[in-house]
């Protein structure tokens, strides 16, 4: 995966995030984004997702499509957790994520009335479930205890085989977890 | 099983309602022997008679079918209509706009002109169910609209960022997101469409409706029809109010449980 940014430049009324930046992120299978809250990590993903648009500069990429997990669950309330899944790939993919994550035994509840952990891991199948080129992860261990943490790195790995990563973390150590190449920004 | 603790609730309420009802009937006594003349205040003894004249008349029966039908038809019109134009606006800020006057307009003139006005473009039956609609229309349109644009935005950021379409989004999204206030305005609107339904028949008067009767009580100085009448109305208004919003609430927990939503019905 190659994402190539050139001059970019992105502000928030008087608060400047970029100014232009440039980078070359080029990468095979697990890319991590490090770097201190407030740095606009989320913002530069948002952007290689095209969720937001940038005020001068370019972001190319050979990613056609993009599967993008917000650091907030936002998952759709009114709806099972498998129809949120069912929403973006089919049932059997989304039982196959499901049991994955181990929560097939709640693919009938209420997101609502699942745990915080259990919420981070439904919007990481859903995540992984689309169909895509590269998957963005925005701080998708947050929330997750250590052996959760690691088990979805386990996951994360053998997804990486069949697609590319990038994560944003401020924890150096889910590099070693998940021997993926680190850009500090 | 109802538990004794439960049961005491119900007849605590029971005993309290009828204290209410005594009350009411009672200052209504002290009034009308205060007053003294049955042309200002019917008797309430008199109203209770006349009510129990009027059940088993045919013509009684028929009056109320009709201005039910009447109301009622006008109401599922405005809902209808309130709820497809609260969608289009909803999306067209441009829309929004140009109809925002147009509801404000509907909402603050007084219904009696819209009674007149529309005395003079439709035929007597047709009066009680425009202006029924036209009442109903604006609150279940303004809800709509304002419950649509109101919808979580993250939930539609997300939407674009996993390419869901309008259909998708509108079935997963915006519409289990209005429901609640769509159910809630329909409730609001059953009295409100009803009371603008009653006056434009008092208007217009219609042939077997209760609003002609209400003006013939009113022409001939029956003081003792008009309050029992009245009597009608407010009991008919009470059975409608609590006759749709069951109905509501049934159609709603049918259409979630089908849909497989889990949307709480806040609203009760």
């Amino acid at each position: 995966m190659k994402i190539q940014i050139n001059n970019l430049t992105k502000k928030y009324g008087d608060k400047v995030v970029f100014d232009s930046y440039t980078n070359t992120f080029e990468f095979d299978g697990i890319l991590l984004i490090k770097g201190i809250s407030g740095l606009g990590k989320t913002t530069l993903m948002r952007m290689i997702a095209g969720l937001e648009k940038a005020d001068k500069g370019e972001i190319t990429k050979n990613a056609k499509s993009i599967s993008f997990m917000f650091q907030e669950d936002r998952l759709i309330p009114f709806i099972s957790v498998l129809k949120n899944l069912t929403a973006v790939c089919s049932e059997e993919k989304a039982l196959h994520y499901l049991k994955l994550m181990g929560l097939e035994n709640e693919k009938d509840n209420s997101p609502l009335s699942l745990s915080g952990g259990m919420r981070r891991r439904v919007a990481l199948a859903r995540a992984l479930c689309f169909q895509c080129d590269l998957v963005i992860l925005d701080e998708p261990f947050k929330g997750l205890d250590e052996e959760l943490k690691s088990t979805i790195c386990e996951i994360i790995k053998e997804e990486s085989k069949k697609r590319d990563f990038i994560i944003i973390s401020h924890d150096s150590q889910d590099a070693e977890l998940l021997n993926a190449k680190i850009i500090e920004l | 099983m109802i538990s004794i603790s439960e049961h005491k609730v119900t007849i605590k309420k029971i005993i309290k309602i009828a204290l209410t009802i005594a009350f009411w009937l009672g200052l209504w006594l002290i009034v009308y022997n205060i007053v003294g003349l049955d042309i200002l205040i019917a008797s309430p003894l008199d109203v209770a008679k006349r009510l129990l004249e009027f059940l088993p008349s045919g013509e009684f029966w028929l009056t109320i079918f009709n201005s039910f039908k009447g109301i009622s038809l006008g109401y599922i019109i405005g809902v209808i209509i309130g709820s497809i134009f609260g969608i289009i606006t909803a999306f067209s800020s441009t829309l929004n706009t140009l109809f925002k006057p147009f509801l404000t307009a509907v909402k603050t003139t007084p219904v009696v002109s819209f009674i007149i006005l529309a005395l003079i473009w439709l035929d007597k039956v047709s009066v009680p169910i425009f202006i029924t609609m036209l009442m109903v229309m604006p609150v279940v349109w303004a809800n709509v609209t304002s419950s649509i644009i109101n919808t979580d935005k993250s939930l539609i950021e997300m939407a674009n960022a996993y390419n869901f379409g309008l259909p998708k989004k509108l079935k997963l999204i915006f519409l289990p997101s209005a429901v609640p206030a769509f159910v809630s305005a329909c409730k609001t609107a059953v009295g409100l469409g009803w009371k603008a339904g009653i006056a434009a028949e008092v208007l217009c008067t219609p042939q077997n409706s209760i609003g002609i009767n209400l003006r013939n009580s009113q022409v001939y100085i029956e003081t003792v029809d008009l309050f029992a009448w009245t009597v009608v109305i407010i009991i008919l208004s009470l059975i409608l109010e609590k006759l749709l919003v069951a109905i509501l609430d049934l159609c709603f927990k049918k259409i979630m449980a089908k849909g497989g939503y889990f949307i709480e019905n806040t609203d009760k």
